[in-house]
Formats: structure tokens, C-alpha cells, sequence
């Protein structure tokens, strides 16, 4: 006791004169606080200083800070979405900081139900994509970069057409809509809803209908600049979308366009010069080798009479013909490279009392298929006003102009190529006499096609008192999209054709909120918020088409009679719809969270007794890392447990589907009749769909963040699905729509992130990899049916993944005679339905019936067009002013019909048809004698194959494996020396290379396991989709 | 941390629990079986002694395929039990295809194989029916009886259905087609006159030798005859005096090609065969049937010099099917005149 009395007592005091004179000793410390990624200054730092941390100061709008500060003791800057930055100033008195963004997840700030708030209290799934990882690569729709960045997020870019865009799924599948037979058969798009700058549009439009959509084609999504983004956000539960109403059903995606925050106007050009090239395309025989393959197919499989058509057919016959003396590289007529560039001027400026920006873009593509490409004007701006600390104006105009060339195509599809590309190659290249219509359609068809999209919002919030603000946005956004074509009469049976089409839709928007936030002690915080909606959508859209036109040169003004000049208005839609939400949210200490909501949606299209669709949803977090049990670990950065359940209800039908509808008929004695439509029966009772989703959540870091995890189940229910059910004859009605059809999706969803280098070493690597597996099983059919076979091959079975193909199952080729099955009884070998035995060489198809004949009823239910795994990798390196950038992405476990493959195979069957000859793959292996064990029947002997169709398209050999592990894109940057840039008036410099859609590992025989339908068919007539070689710069000024 | 475990314990525990849970309240996947799948076919009567196979008896509407199909609680009309069904006998059953280009009996003989089979046999996975050659009287009785019922058992994993109360009723065994007995009563049967009815083979430009006028089928009959229990069968002609005529005078016949037989002899009064049972062997077309191969069909043929100089190729043809092994023999009876052989 002593001893403390005479060491301790003494130190002590000694400590606190330390201290005073230690306060004594402050200085005027300056500086400036810029941020490390952008060099751009940061406005509103907090500056803390002293022992204890208490604010001695902050940035002002240039970023500068002067305070009054001991230099001895540690200085801590901090920032919102920044880590803290600690410096001992010591005999530094003018000091630049830079700041590096957090890399702790849980700061991120994310818009949840129109609201800010950081990821600490966001019940629900969410994930952000910082714009900066959509940049570098020059693409013509957004979407295509977020392939493999999001778990859940099923994108398949299925589509190289520029400006068109790919499909895109959350979730797993929300519908059995499909359209068209077939390879045509397409799955109704559900994409989430994209909410960008807080106004809803809807990215599916002009897609309702699939590949033969009318129209220029051009997505919406394709219209913003991806250089303009500053952040997208999905939202994955039924939680976090349930604010959104009906149209977040299927997700929301949420785009902030960049704002401007530099007391400095900066301006920021961005420029990309890329070259696309087409895909490996397939390889074909040309020339005498075409002719003599042909020969020699023919003289060993060919009938007498085949022989005789040989001096029947000019192809073969007449090799001296200059016309059929050729080696046309007909795809090589179609496909090239092109060389594109896209410019981007960004200028943004102000403070947080003022800013503002104005992006302006230009984007270029020529499409790999000739007479088809994309351009897009943009020209965005917006500004934010806030003249007193309570009132905040935004206001944003945003304007695109897109220009698409498609072809003879319809933007998606290429027919009229993917059939001429596949002419034999002894036929002349096209010139303009001399060719076929279809080729000569593809290339000189001229299109003027446009797409125009506006939207103007503006957005203000008033602060009534503190904690409680009112705000108001009003959007109004108009699109129109015109089309115009013209077929010359050279490439339309001698008479041209004119073609026009316009549509245009307008939507206005207003939104109103009133909320409150009140903090009751310490620990207890409380929000509430109320808002309403009201939106108008109107839409029409018409068409006109002019056969017969004078002649070529004379294209318009144009009018005849009824019979030539067909079009009017097809399609026409009008609705309004009115919304009111409420939201309430508590938390504890930031420890727990519980966040409740409703919405009602009241929309003119849902029927009078179903006027409202109510979304409700509740949610908890644990932010389990606050607990004292927890506290110490050092270990453990964060960590936390989400639970949320959300119910979305999207209204059915239309008011034909629920009253029914009157159709004009013919003239009786010259007077025109109407009656009753016979095809659908209406249904007073429809109920809206229902999805019901619940959400497992838990997130964590680890080790000071180097790790992150953030894993996901969830169980999503769909009910009450329309689909058409057929009705009894003496009816009268063809079918009635009812909405008996449920799904269920389950799964999970994993993403994690490595930072293995310590945080300050020079050399910065980060390494994220996500995947989600997603089950979906159909549980319920109309009038209870168990199973449903629709469109050719598709079956549809209860307790089952939704959509499986009902395909015969091949397990080979007979080798001998003796390996066909035979009938016992009447002796008779396996055959077909026409009476045709099978024999050695042929297909050996399960007979699931043993009825020793081989029909439809053979057919066996298998496989899975929709993928159950889906992810993807992203990892940057950053050393000094090099970075380097590479994101992949990978689907697997996913069936897909080669139906490429089979019409190889089936242009083998007909050597006197002008098809191309085509090279098959080198693990095809085909039957030839007896004995052989092959997985392929004899492709070249073309007259038996009509007999027992070996290469018939529903059959389990073209359903392959279409896993893919791909490479989308890879970037290099380098950032010139600042110094140096200076000298020449420049704030930064940075130059990078780039390349898209690089490699694919897949084992699918086909062109490509990605550019396939949505329902697994391989079409061979779609858009190839490029490989993108970029260079690019990026230049402040 | 033992509680750190437990927790991570109880996450992974919930997940895991979710899983199973929404395994539980998910629909199972089980087939579909019909309410309108029926059998289209429910009365059976396959002639004895022939393997009579039913095909495309069963539509199984929407139901989900295989289906397993048994014939269950086979009994006469009266309701009384039938086992004989529910054994399994010896019957004959091809292991390799018949092509018609074998060259010896033996070759015939290695492509089927004796075989244990119920003589009222259904397809287990098809529901079709085939009643085996070797169900004879008395084992199994035939019309004028009024036969069995029976019911089929069709099951998959959606569910089972019994479709009652199928008739089968077998006619008694006609050894040979075309015949002219009642299928019933085995009787020969007669025309409106009382006059007995004869089976006709088809001519094709022969001549009567005393009226100089082309003969009509009527003007031959055909008569099978069982001479003994071997593998052989023989042709033989009869003048109107039922004297034999040489096969010789058919003399563009092509011997290999008369029936699907070994071992030609030929002597003045016939010409025989040693075949396999039935005749023909399956519905096959080969150089030795008819169109279809649901037939033997046996041409002789000959020519003469006709009036004016011209040849005159002339022809008797005769579709039959045999179904009972044995030494037969088909005779061919000019019964009311001669066929003309000389030349004009």
C-alpha cells in the first residue's frame, strides 16, 4: 500500500500535468482529404483527435481541413463507406489524406423500400455491385456484366444481337407461361423490376413476345450507359421487394446513376475502341470436296434412281457451270469482325449544398452479322439542391436515342442468315442478280429502326422537425420506338415491300412519403413511414406494311388499296394504378432489428371483386457480433442472422380474362356482326398470383474482414399461376384461364470473399466467389392433373422440376441384327410404327411399353432445361498504378437439346439438296459394319434414316450436358503517373485493355452452352454472341 | 468456445431443418394413372392351336408410362375359379428373327426355343394379350362354351385400377386357313342351297381342256389332309376323273420358291417338302407368301403355245396358312375339267 501511495500517486499526477501541458501544445494542422480509388476530394470527413476520441473537425467542400489538434497524438478521419484513416501528424503540419473505401460489407449503404440505410439494419437480401466493376468493358446492355456477380442471379446471355438482351432470372422460375413450340418455345420473361434514381421501369417491354416481338428490339436496360452507374442493387427477398408492389415480384434491381460531388468541376471522357469478332463457326466442306462428299454418299448409299438424279441435279451434275463451280464461304458472306467505339463524357460538379451532373454518351456496335448493329445517344443529367439543411430538391433528365440495324432478322433471331449461312458452298456468292431472296434480304434489307426513351424526375424532401421529413418524387418517362424497313424486289419475288411500325408509351409516377424516426433513450430507435402511389401507363402501338411499292426508287409516301397496304393499330393498352404503404422498423442497440411493412396495390387491369393486392412482410436481424459473448472475439469482425418473410401478390388477367369478349365477324347482308368469342371462357374468380417467400439468412466476417461470407436459403412459393385450361366440347368454349398452377423454388445462395493480402501491403488482391443452387419443383397443375404435356416436348409434372423434356431414350446403336429386341410371340423384330423392323445400325431407343414398336408413348420424362447451379468468380489485383481485373462466371447441372447438332446431322440426309456440308464434331462416332458399337447411327446413310429417324430431335442423344464454366471478361489498367499528367493539364490518366466473353469450358457438343433458349434448345438461327477486344481510355480533366 | 459451436451448431441445424421441412410439403413424384385409360378391346376369341397375339388392345390416356398390367381371378361365366391360366406350359417362342433365307430345318429349329409361358399371356408392360399355339382342348375349352372372364390389374406409382369382367372365349382349333368350317361348331359349312361350300385357289388363264373356255376358281378344290405327325407337306393334282396329274405339267414352277421347304421330292403324282410348322412360320413377307406375309402362297405355272402362235403362260395360285405340325397334304381337284397342257 505503500509503495502506491509513493510510486503511483506521484505518476499519476505526473500523467495529468502531462496532459494539460499536452493540450497546451496544439497546433494548426491543414490538409486535404481525397479519396484513394478516384483522387477526388472528400466533402464532410469527420476529424477526430484527442484522448478520448472526441469530433474536432471536419472537410469542407473542397475537402480541406484545418484543425487545432495535439501532433503528437493519433488524428482519425472518418467517412461514411471509408475505413478510418489514422495518422500521428508529428512535425507534419500540411498533410494529404487519402482515404480507401470500406471493405467492411456491413457499412455498405443500400436502398431498401425507397429508403437509405446501411447494411447493418437491412433485414433483407440484399447485394450491391459498385458501378466500378461495370466499367472498363464496353457493352450494349448492362445486364450482360452482371452475369456471375450476384448469387441468385441467374443471367444467360443468350443473345449477341446488339442492344438486346439476354435472360435473366432471380430466383429460380416464377412462371409456366410459355410461348410457341418447339425450338420457338419461350419461357414468359420475369425479370426483376429496375428502379432507377427511385422511378420503377420495367425491362421486359416489348419482350412479352418472345423472338418474334414486334419492334426494333431494343431493351430498355440497353439504353442507360453503363459509365453512368454509379451502383446497382438487387434485392432478392420478399422482404426487401414487398415495398415495391406487384411489379417487385420477380426482384427489384435498383440503378443510382452517378452524382456530383467535387467542389472542382470534373470532367471525365471515357473512350472505347474494341473489335468484335465472330465465334468459332462450324466448319463446312467446300468446293470439288462438297461435290465429291456428295458423290461418294450417294453412289454407297443411293438407289438406282438416286444415281439417274445425279444428271438431274445441276449441283452435282454440272461441275463446269461457272454457277455451281464455286466455293462459297457462305457464312463468311454473313459474319465479320467489326471495329466499334463508344465515348462518354461525364461532367459533374459541387458540393452537398449543390451539385450537379451531366453525362453524355455515345456507343457504337456494328452487330458480327452484317447489316446489323446498335448506336445509342444518351445524354443524362441531374442535380441536388439543398438550400437549407432542411429541404432537398433533385432533380434528373435523362434522354436516350438508340438506332438499331437488324437485318432481315427480328433483332433476336437471324433466319434468314442461319438458313442462307448453311447453302452449299458450290453455289455463287450473292450479288444482287444473282441470289436468293432471303440472302439478298439479310443484306440489303434497310432498316430504320429507333428507339427513344425520356424520363424526367423530380424528388423533394422536407425535414418537418427532427426526426420526422415528408417527401414527394414525380416521374414522367415516354419511350417510342419506330421501325421502318424496305425490301428491294429483287429480294422479295419481284415485289418490294415496305414496312413501318411505330409504338410509344408514356408512364407518370408520383410518389409521396411522410416518415418518422425517433430514438427513445439510448438503445431503443424506432421508424415509421407512410407513402402512397399513383402511377398512369398508357401504351399503343402500330404497325403498317406496303406490298407492291412502285419500284425501288420510289419508297414513300405510299397508299393503295386493302389488299396491299395492310396494317392499324395493334396493340393498345391503358392502366392505372394507385398504392399505399406503410413501414414500421425498431431496433435494439443496432443489435436487433425488426422491420415490418405493408403495401396494398390497387391497379384498373384486377378485377372489381380482387381490387387490392396486399404485400406484407416482417423481417429480424440478430447482429449476433454485439453480443457480450461475441464482443471479444477478435476474430470476428460481424456477424449476423436475417429472417424475413414476405408475401407478394401480383393481380391476373385482364378485364377480357374475368368479363369475356365480344368479336366482329363477317358482314351478314352487308351488316357487320358481333358475337361472343368462343375461344376462353371467362372467369369471374381469379385470383392473383402469390408469392410467398421466406428468407434464411446469415452474414459474417472474419479476421478483420480478409474473409466474408454471406449465405442464404430460401423457400419460394408461387401460387394461384393462370394457365389455360381446356374445356369439354359440348362447352362451346375453347379453354378457360385458371389460375390453378403453384411452384415451389427453394435453395441457397453462398457468396464469399477473400482478402488474403494484408491491408496495407502494396500489392492489393481480392478474390469473391458465389454460387446458388436452386430446386424448383411444380406442385400443383389445373384440375389437380398430376402431369401436362405442352408444347412439343416439354412436360409439365407435379412434384417434379418444373420443366422436363419427354424425349426418347437412346442408349446406342445395335451393332448386329441379333441386338434388336424380338417379339416372342410373333417373331417379329422391334419396329417401327410403320411396320419397319429395326436392324443393325440402327437407334437403339428404349421401348418403355414393350411392345416391341416404337412410338410416342416410348417417350420418357427427363432431364432439366433450367440450370441448378449458377455463380461466379470476380478477383482484382491492385499493385501501384496497375490493376487487373478478371470475373467468370459458371452454370451447371442444366439439359440442353442440341437441336444444332440434329440439323447437322439431317443436311447428311439429302446429298442432292444445295445444304451445306457440314464437318461433324470429332467424338461423334457413327455405326459402319456390323459389330461396330457406336453412339451414332450411320449419319450417311441417308436412305435408311427416313425409315427409323436415328437423328430425330426429341431424343435423350441431343440432350446434353450444358454446364459451362466461363471467362467473361478480364481488364488491365494502368494509371499514368500523376506528376506527369499534370504537366499537361490533366488530373489523371488511365489507359486499359479489356476482353469480353473470352472463353467458355463446357463438354456441349454444340456452338455454345450459353446461346441457347431459355428452355434449353439450341437454336442454330440465333446471335452468335462475339468475343469484345477493347482498348480503352479514361482521361480527368 | 464450446458455445461458439453451438451456435454454428444451430445455424446449420435450422438450414438443414428448413431443407427437410420443404421436402416434406412438397408433392411427391408419382405417376398419373388415367380415370380414362380403358382397354378397347374386352372380348377375346383367338381360334386354339394359333398364336394369336392382340396389339393396341390398352389406351392408357394420359397416364404417366409403363404402366404394369396382371391378369387376376380368371373363372368361368358361372364364377367357379380357372387355374390353367395361371400356369405356365411349354410353348415355342422365337429367340432369333425368321428372315425366309434359311437353308435347312435345323437352322429353322435354333431360332426358337421352348419356353415356360401362361397359355393366356398379357404384356406386363403394355396390357396387350397373346394366346400361345400350344392352348388346345380339352385344356382350355372353346365355343359353343361360354368361356372366361377375367380382370386386369393395371398399376404405377399413381395408383392401381382394376378393369373387370374381359371376356375370352376361344373358338375351337381349325388347323388350316382358308377353310370352310363354322368356327363354332367345326362343322363344314354349307350355302343357302343346303349344297356343302369347298375351298377355291385363284386361276389365272388356264383352259379347260374339253370346252376350250377358261376354268373359274369354282372348277378346283382344294382338300387338306393330316397323313401323319411329321414335318413335311405335299401338293398334289386330280383330273376330273380324279386320276393324278403330274406335277411335271406345271413346268414353269419355280420348285424353290413354292413354299419355304427342304429336301423338293418330286414324283409323278406329287411334289413334297419337308417345311416347319405353321406355315408360314411368322407374318414375314418373303418370296414364299403373299403380299402382307399373313399367308403362304404356293404358284404353279405353266406354259403352252396358244391359239395364233402365242404362248399362253397360265397359273394356279393358292394363299393358305397351316398351323398344325404334321405330314399334310393340300390336293388340288380339277373336278369338273381338265386343264389344257398341249399346245394349240
Amino acid at each position: 500500500m505503500k509503495y502506491f501511495y509513493t510510486r503511483f500517486l506521484p505518476a499519476v499526477c505526473l500523467l495529468l500535468a502531462c496532459q494539460a501541458l499536452y493540450a497546451q501544445s496544439k497546433v494548426l494542422i491543414k490538409g486535404v482529404v481525397r479519396s484513394a480509388d478516384n483522387d477526388e476530394r472528400l466533402i464532410g470527413v469527420s476529424i477526430l483527435g484527442g484522448m478520448p476520441l472526441k469530433a474536432i473537425g471536419v472537410t469542407d467542400a473542397n475537402g480541406v481541413f484545418a484543425v487545432q489538434a495535439d501532433p503528437n497524438l493519433q488524428l482519425v478521419f472518418r467517412y461514411v463507406g471509408h475505413s478510418d484513416f489514422r495518422i500521428k501528424p508529428g512535425t507534419k503540419r500540411d498533410i494529404v489524406i487519402r482515404m480507401s473505401a470500406s471493405e467492411n460489407r456491413l457499412n455498405e449503404a443500400l436502398i431498401v423500400g425507397y429508403q437509405k440505410k446501411t447494411r447493418e439494419t437491412v433485414v433483407g437480401a440484399a447485394v450491391k455491385v459498385s458501378g466500378k466493376d461495370l466499367q472498363d468493358i464496353p457493352v450494349s446492355n448492362v445486364e450482360q456484366l452482371l452475369q456471375g456477380r450476384v448469387a441468385g442471379l441467374n443471367i444467360q446471355n443468350n443473345t449477341g444481337a446488339p442492344g438486346a438482351r439476354g435472360f435473366m432470372q432471380l430466383r429460380g422460375i416464377s412462371s409456366i407461361g410459355i410461348t410457341g413450340g418447339g425450338d420457338d418455345a419461350f419461357l414468359t420473361p420475369t425479370s426483376p423490376l429496375y428502379v432507377i434514381d427511385g422511378v420503377p421501369v420495367s425491362p421486359d417491354v416489348g419482350f412479352e413476345y418472345g423472338f418474334q416481338s414486334a419492334g426494333p428490339g431494343v431493351s430498355p436496360t440497353s439504353m442507360i450507359p453503363p459509365e453512368d452507374i454509379e451502383s446497382l442493387e438487387v434485392l432478392k427477398d420478399g422482404q426487401a421487394t414487398s415495398l415495391y408492389g406487384s411489379r417487385g415480384a420477380y426482384g427489384v434491381i435498383i440503378i443510382t446513376t452517378k452524382r456530383g460531388n467535387s467542389p472542382v468541376p470534373v470532367v471525365r471522357y471515357t473512350g472505347n475502341f474494341f473489335l468484335n469478332t465472330p465465334p468459332k463457326l462450324r466448319a463446312t466442306i467446300g468446293g470439288k470436296a462438297e461435290r465429291d462428299f456428295r458423290l461418294a454418299e450417294i453412289f454407297r448409299y443411293g438407289t438406282m434412281e438416286d444415281i439417274y438424279n445425279i444428271s438431274y441435279t445441276a449441283l452435282l451434275a454440272d461441275s463446269l457451270n461457272p454457277y455451281y463451280n464455286n466455293s462459297t464461304d457462305w457464312q463468311g458472306v454473313f459474319y465479320r469482325k467489326t471495329f466499334n467505339q463508344t465515348h462518354n463524357v461525364g461532367i459533374s460538379g459541387g458540393d452537398p449544398k449543390f451539385n450537379y451532373k451531366v453525362n453524355l454518351g455515345y456507343y457504337n456496335e456494328s452487330g458480327v452479322i452484317k447489316n446489323t448493329g446498335f448506336t445509342r445517344y444518351s445524354l443524362n443529367t441531374n442535380m441536388e439542391y439543398k438550400p437549407t439543411r432542411k429541404l432537398r430538391v433533385f432533380a434528373a433528365i435523362s434522354t436516350s436515342v438508340g438506332l438499331k440495324n437488324k437485318g432481315s432478322g427480328t433483332g433476336l433471331l437471324q433466319k434468314g442468315v442461319a438458313t442462307d449461312g448453311k447453302s452449299s458452298s458450290l453455289l455463287p456468292p450473292p450479288s444482287f442478280f444473282l441470289s436468293t431472296n432471303s440472302t439478298l434480304a439479310s443484306l440489303n434489307t434497310k432498316n430504320d429502326n429507333k428507339s427513344g426513351s425520356y424520363r424526367i424526375n423530380l424528388d423533394m424532401n422536407y425535414e418537418l422537425f427532427n426526426g420526422g421529413s415528408i417527401s414527394s418524387s414525380l416521374a414522367y418517362s415516354y419511350s417510342t420506338n419506330t421501325e421502318g424497313s424496305y425490301v428491294p424486289s429483287a429480294a422479295n419475288n419481284d415485289f418490294s415491300e415496305a414496312y413501318g411500325y411505330n409504338d410509344r408509351a408514356t408512364s407518370l409516377f408520383n410518389r409521396n412519403a411522410l416518415s418518422f424516426f425517433r430514438k427513445a433513450g439510448a438503445d431503443h430507435s424506432f421508424g415509421l413511414s407512410f407513402s402512397n402511389e399513383i402511377q398512369a401507363g398508357a401504351s399503343q402501338s402500330a404497325s403498317i406494311r406496303q406490298k407492291k411499292t412502285p419500284n425501288d426508287q420510289f419508297q414513300g409516301p405510299l397508299g393503295a388499296d386493302g389488299l396491299s397496304s395492310r396494317g392499324g393499330l395493334i396493340g393498345y393498352s391503358k392502366n392505372t394504378g394507385v398504392s399505399f404503404s406503410g413501414s414500421f422498423s425498431y431496433d435494439y442497440k443496432k443489435k436487433y432489428i425488426f422491420d415490418a411493412s405493408y403495401r396494398m396495390d390497387a391497379s384498373s387491369a384486377s378485377g372489381i371483386a380482387n381490387r387490392y393486392a396486399r404485400n406484407p412482410a416482417a423481417g429480424v436481424r440478430w447482429n449476433f457480433n454485439k453480443e457480450n459473448l461475441f464482443k471479444d472475439l477478435s476474430w470476428l469482425s460481424y456477424g449476423s442472422v436475417r429472417l424475413t418473410w414476405g408475401r407478394n401478390i401480383v393481380p391476373n388477367g385482364d378485364i377480357f380474362s374475368a368479363s369475356g369478349q365480344y368479336e366482329l365477324r363477317k358482314t351478314y347482308n352487308n351488316v357487320p356482326r358481333i358475337g361472343i368469342g368462343f375461344g376462353r371462357l371467362p372467369n369471374p374468380n381469379l385470383r392473383p398470383t402469390t408469392t410467398t417467400q421466406y428468407n434464411f439468412g446469415f452474414e459474417t466476417g472474419l479476421l478483420d474482414n480478409h474473409v466474408e461470407l454471406s449465405f442464404d436459403a430460401y423457400y419460394k412459393q408461387v401460387d394461384f399461376l393462370t394457365r389455360g385450361k381446356a374445356m369439354p366440347d359440348m362447352v362451346g368454349f375453347d379453354e378457360l384461364l385458371s389460375n390453378e398452377v403453384g411452384l415451389v423454388n427453394y435453395g441457397y445462395e453462398l457468396s464469399l470473399t477473400f482478402r488474403p493480402l494484408p491491408k496495407n501491403s502494396a500489392l492489393q488482391w481480392n478474390f469473391s466467389i458465389n454460387g446458388a443452387l436452386n430446386k424448383d419443383v411444380l406442385t400443383r397443375l389445373p384440375g389437380n392433373e398430376r402431369q401436362f404435356l405442352t408444347a412439343d416436348n416439354i412436360y409439365l409434372r407435379v412434384g417434379r422440376n418444373t420443366f422436363s423434356n419427354y424425349l426418347y431414350k437412346n442408349t446406342g446403336v445395335y451393332a448386329t441384327d441379333e441386338d434388336v429386341p424380338l417379339d416372342p410371340a410373333t417373331g417379329l423384330y422391334l419396329r417401327t410404327p410403320e411396320g419397319v423392323p429395326f436392324r443393325a445400325g440402327d437407334a437403339r431407343f428404349l421401348d418403355l411399353d414393350g411392345n416391341y414398336v416404337i412410338t410416342d408413348n416410348d417417350r420418357v420424362i427427363m432431364g432439366n432445361s433450367m440450370p441448378l447451379i449458377t455463380g461466379g468468380f470476380n478477383t482484382s489485383f491492385r499493385y501501384k498504378n496497375y490493376s487487373l481485373n478478371v470475373n467468370g462466371s459458371f452454370t451447371l447441372i442444366r439439359d440442353v437439346i442440341n437441336s444444332a447438332l440434329v440439323e447437322r446431322m439431317n443436311f447428311l440426309q439429302d446429298p442432292h439438296k444445295p445444304n451445306a456440308i457440314t464437318v461433324l464434331p470429332p467424338d461423334i462416332v457413327y455405326w459402319q459394319q456390323p459389330g461396330d458399337n457406336a453412339s451414332f447411327a450411320n449419319v450417311y446413310d441417308y436412305k435408311r434414316a427416313p425409315v427409323t429417324r436415328p437423328y430425330r430431335a426429341n431424343q435423350s442423344l441431343f440432350q446434353e450436358s450444358g454446364s459451362y464454366y466461363k471467362l467473361n471478361t478480364a481488364s488491365l489498367s494502368y494509371s499514368l503517373n500523376k506528376e506527369l499528367i499534370k504537366r499537361i493539364g490533366l488530373n489523371s490518366v488511365r489507359v486499359y485493355g479489356s476482353v469480353n466473353n473470352l472463353f467458355t469450358w463446357s463438354k456441349y457438343r454444340g456452338p455454345s452452352a450459353e446461346n441457347v433458349t431459355d428452355l434449353g434448345r439450341d437454336r442454330s438461327d440465333g446471335y452468335p454472341t462475339p468475343h469484345t477486344y477493347n482498348l480503352g481510355l479514361n482521361v480527368d480533366f | 468456445m464450446p458455445g461458439n459451436k453451438c451456435f454454428y451448431g444451430f445455424l446449420l441445424g435450422i438450414s438443414l431443418l428448413a431443407t427437410a421441412a420443404c421436402k416434406k410439403y412438397l408433392p411427391d413424384d408419382v405417376d398419373t394413372l388415367s380415370e380414362k385409360a380403358v382397354y378397347t378391346t374386352t372380348l377375346y376369341q383367338p381360334v386354339l392351336g394359333r398364336t394369336t397375339f392382340y396389339p393396341n388392345v390398352f389406351n392408357a390416356g394420359q397416364s404417366s408410362l409403363p404402366l404394369n398390367f396382371k391378369v387376376v381371378n380368371v373363372r368361368t361365366r358361372e364364377g367357379t375359379p380357372v387355374d390353367i391360366f395361371d400356369k405356365s406350359a411349354d410353348v415355342l417362342v422365337w429367340k432369333k428373327g425368321y428372315t425366309g433365307l434359311e437353308r435347312s430345318l435345323e437352322e429353322i429349329a435354333k431360332k426358337r426355343l421352348v419356353e415356360k409361358h401362361p397359355f393366356w399371356e398379357i404384356r406386363p408392360n403394355s396390357g396387350e394379350f397373346v394366346m400361345w399355339a400350344e392352348a388346345m382342348a380339352p385344356q382350355v375349352v372353346s365355343q359353343p362354351d361360354s368361356g372366361y372372364l377375367f380382370d386386369v390389374e393395371v398399376s404405377n406409382s399413381g395408383g392401381r385400377k382394376t378393369f373387370r369382367d374381359l371376356k375370352l372365349k376361344p373358338l375351337s382349333q381349325r388347323s388350316y386357313e382358308p377353310n370352310v368350317l363354322d368356327p363354332v361348331t367345326g362343322q363344314v359349312r354349307t350355302d343357302s342351297k343346303g349344297n356343302p361350300l369347298y375351298i377355291n385357289p385363284i386361276l389365272s388363264n388356264i383352259t379347260g381342256d374339253a370346252s376350250g373356255k377358261t376354268l373359274t376358281a369354282d372348277q378346283v378344290r382344294v382338300y387338306f389332309t393330316k397323313k401323319g405327325n411329321g414335318n413335311s407337306l405335299t401338293f398334289r393334282f386330280y383330273d376330273k376323273d380324279s386320276m393324278p396329274i403330274n406335277p411335271a405339267y406345271f413346268n414353269r414352277t419355280v420348285l424353290d420358291s413354292v413354299v419355304h421347304g427342304f429336301n423338293v421330292r418330286k414324283t409323278g403324282t406329287s411334289l413334297g417338302f419337308d417345311v416347319a410348322y405353321p406355315v408360314p412360320l411368322i407374318k414375314l413377307k418373303t418370296s414364299y407368301t403373299n403380299n402382307d406375309g399373313s399367308q403362304a402362297a404356293v404358284v404353279f405355272t405353266y406354259d403352252r403355245i396358244g391359239l395364233g402362235g402365242i404362248r399362253s403362260v397360265s397359273s394356279l395360285t393358292f394363299n393358305f396358312n397351316l398351323f398344325e405340325k404334321g405330314d399334310w397334304e393340300i390336293a388340288f381337284h380339277f373336278h369338273k375339267e381338265n386343264p389344257r397342257f398341249r399346245d394349240e
